[in-house]
C-alpha cells in the first residue's frame, strides 16, 4: 500500500492541512499570547471565512488570486467592529473571555444557521489539474494552499521579526506594562493582533471550506485542532503553535489514510494527554 | 519655571495609600534623590507621573503641560523616560531589539544613530548586543533598562531601584555612567532609592519620603550632614 504516489499524496495533503492548521493555530495563539484571550469563537472567524470565499470566488467570480485574500480582509475588517464591542471587555480577562467567546461563537454559528440554513455548500475548486513529477502525481489544488499558506506565514514571520509593529506586538507579550511605558499604545497594539489573528483564521476558513465543505459548522475542527496544536507547541508560543499545526495536519493524514478518520482522532488527543502528562508546557514553551 | 511640577500628589489604589500629599519640584538638568524605607512612596510618585498609578487628588505637570488624564505611552512622548524596579527588560529579546522597544515612536534611522551613541555610555551593551537580555547579568540587565528608557532622548529619566540587588562596584559604575550623560545631554533625573548614601551622593537636592508624606528636603550634601538624617536613612 506504500505506492510513491500515495505516499507522496499523503505528503501533500498533510503539508496543505498542516499549514491551514497553522495559520488557524497562529491566530490562536496570537490572541492568547498578546491579550490572554482564549477565543472560543475562533472556529466562527473561520467560518465567516468560508462563505466569504464561497461569494466572492463561487459567487462573483473575483480570480481566485486576489478572493482568497480579500476574502480573509473582508472578514478581519468587520470583525474590528466585534473587537470593539465583545473582545475588548475581555483583554487579560483569561477565565471570562473563555465563557463570554464561547458565547460570540454560539451567536456567530447560528447566526450563520439564519442567514445561510444548514446545508452544505461547495466552493469550486480552482485547479483541477495534477503534477507529474517523476513517477508521482499531485493534485494542484492541495499544492496551490500549500503556496498560499507558505506565503501568508512567511509575511507573518517578517512581519513579526522585523517590523516595528512586529516587536511591539512581542513586547506586549511579554509585559504589557512596561510595553506601554516605552510608548507603545496598547490598545492599538491589541487591535492590530486582534486583525491579524482574524485575518490569518478566516484565510485558513476559506481554503478548508474548498477543501471539504462549507457549513456553518464547519469551524469546529479548525477550532479543536488549533487548542490542540497551541497546547502541544505550549501555549502562547508562535513556533510552538506552528509546530503544533504541522505535526497534527501530517498527523491526521497519513493515520486517515491508511487507518481511519476514527483512529487519527482517537491519536491525536492521545498525544496531548501524554504530553500534557509529561510536559504540561509544551514541545516549546516554558515552564511556569 | 520648573520642568517638573508635582503637586500635593495622593496616589491612592482602592483604599490603599501610596502617598499622601507630596509636592516638590525639578530643573532642566537636575538629579533628585527621592529616598525613603519600602512603602513610603517612591515607587508610586514615579509611576503616577508617568501615569500608571492613580492619583485622586493633586496634580503633575511637565514641561508646563498637566499629565492628568494621558496614557504612559503618551506621557513618554512628552519627553520621559522610565526604567523600573525590577529592571525588566524584554527577556526573550536581544538587547538591540529591547532598545528599539524604547525608541518605539521614533524613526528607524533616528534609533540607529541614537543606540550607537547609547553603546558609547554602555560599551558592555554593544559587547552583547545580539545576546537575550535575560542572559545578562543584573548589572547589565540594569544598564539595559537604562539605555532602553533614554532612546527617545528624554528631557527627564526616572529610575526605580536601579541599585537593587547589585554589587557596590556595578553600583558605582552605572552612578559614572548617569552623570556623564546628565552633563552631555542635560537630562533631568528622579532617582527613586533606598540605598541613601549612594542616591545623595549623585543627586544635588533630594526628597526624603516617610509613609507617603515629604519628611524632609533640600540639598543633598546638606542632608548627608544632618545628624537625625544619617541616624535614619544613612546607617550612621
Amino acid at each position: 500500500m506504500f505506492t510513491p504516489t500515495l505516499l507522496a499524496q499523503v505528503v501533500v495533503n498533510g503539508l496543505s492541512l498542516g499549514a491551514i492548521y497553522v495559520l488557524v493555530a497562529l491566530g490562536f495563539t496570537l490572541l492568547f499570547g498578546i491579550m490572554r484571550v482564549v477565543n472560543f469563537a475562533h472556529g466562527a472567524f473561520a467560518v465567516l471565512g468560508g462563505y466569504a470565499l464561497y461569494y466572492l470566488y463561487g459567487q462573483y467570480r473575483l480570480p481566485y488570486i486576489l478572493a482568497v485574500p480579500l476574502s480573509a480582509l473582508l472578514v478581519a475588517v468587520i470583525s474590528l467592529l466585534l473587537e470593539r464591542c465583545v473582545f475588548r471587555w475581555f483583554y487579560q480577562k483569561m477565565f471570562q473571555s473563555m465563557i463570554g467567546l464561547l458565547g460570540l461563537n454560539m451567536a456567530l454559528v447560528f447566526g450563520s444557521v439564519i442567514i445561510w440554513d444548514t446545508y452544505e455548500r461547495a466552493i469550486p475548486p480552482a485547479f483541477n489539474g495534477m503534477l507529474q513529477l517523476g513517477g508521482v502525481i499531485l493534485p494542484l489544488d492541495r499544492l496551490m494552499v500549500v503556496a498560499i499558506a507558505a506565503a501568508i506565514l512567511a509575511l507573518f514571520w517578517l512581519f513579526m521579526s522585523r517590523s516595528r509593529w512586529g516587536l511591539a506586538m512581542r513586547a506586549a507579550a511579554q509585559d504589557v506594562e512596561i510595553a506601554e511605558a516605552q510608548g507603545i499604545d496598547t490598545l492599538s497594539t491589541y487591535r492590530l493582533a486582534f486583525f491579524i489573528a482574524i485575518f490569518m483564521t478566516a484565510l485558513a476558513g476559506g481554503l478548508y471550506a474548498q477543501i471539504y465543505a462549507l457549513s456553518p459548522f464547519m469551524g469546529d475542527r479548525p477550532l479543536v485542532v488549533a487548542f490542540i496544536a497551541v497546547i502541544l507547541g505550549g501555549m502562547g508560543s508562535i513556533p510552538g503553535a506552528a509546530l503544533g499545526g504541522l505535526i497534527l495536519g501530517f498527523t491526521e493524514s497519513f493515520l486517515s489514510t491508511f487507518y481511519g478518520a476514527t483512529l487519527s482522532a482517537f491519536v491525536s488527543f492521545g498525544v496531548v494527554i501524554l504530553l500534557l502528562i509529561f510536559r504540561p508546557w509544551g514541545l516549546l514553551g516554558t515552564p511556569e | 519655571m520648573a520642568l517638573l511640577e508635582v503637586a500635593d500628589l495622593g496616589v491612592r489604589y482602592g483604599p490603599i495609600i501610596g502617598t499622601d500629599g507630596i509636592s516638590f519640584a525639578l530643573d532642566d538638568g537636575e538629579i533628585l534623590a527621592l529616598v525613603g524605607s519600602n512603602g513610603a512612596g517612591k515607587s508610586s510618585t514615579l509611576k503616577a507621573i508617568l501615569g500608571m498609578a492613580p492619583y485622586p487628588a493633586g496634580a503633575i505637570s511637565f514641561a508646563g503641560a498637566a499629565l492628568r488624564g494621558c496614557k504612559p505611552s503618551e506621557i513618554v512622548r512628552h519627553g520621559i523616560g522610565y526604567a523600573p524596579e525590577g529592571r525588566r527588560v524584554f527577556s526573550a529579546m536581544s538587547v538591540s531589539e529591547n532598545l528599539r522597544v524604547g525608541g518605539f515612536a521614533r524613526s528607524a534611522h533616528d534609533n540607529a544613530a541614537r543606540i550607537r551613541r547609547l553603546y558609547d555610555y554602555f560599551p558592555r551593551l554593544a559587547e552583547r548586543a545580539g545576546q537575550r537580555a535575560g542572559s545578562l547579568s543584573g548589572g547589565e540587565q540594569q544598564m539595559l533598562a537604562i539605555a532602553r528608557a533614554l532612546m527617545p532622548r528624554p528631557r527627564l529619566l526616572l529610575l526605580d531601584e536601579p541599585s537593587l540587588g547589585l554589587a557596590p562596584i556595578i553600583v558605582e559604575r552605572i552612578g559614572e555612567i548617569l552623570r556623564e550623560i546628565q552633563v552631555a545631554e542635560g537630562l533631568a533625573v528622579i532617582l527613586a532609592e533606598q540605598n541613601a548614601n549612594w542616591a545623595l551622593s549623585l543627586a544635588g537636592r533630594a526628597v526624603i519620603l516617610e509613609l507617603g508624606k515629604v519628611a524632609a528636603t533640600g540639598a543633598a550634601a546638606d542632608l548627608l550632614r544632618r545628624p537625625e538624617i544619617r541616624r535614619a536613612y544613612l546607617g550612621a
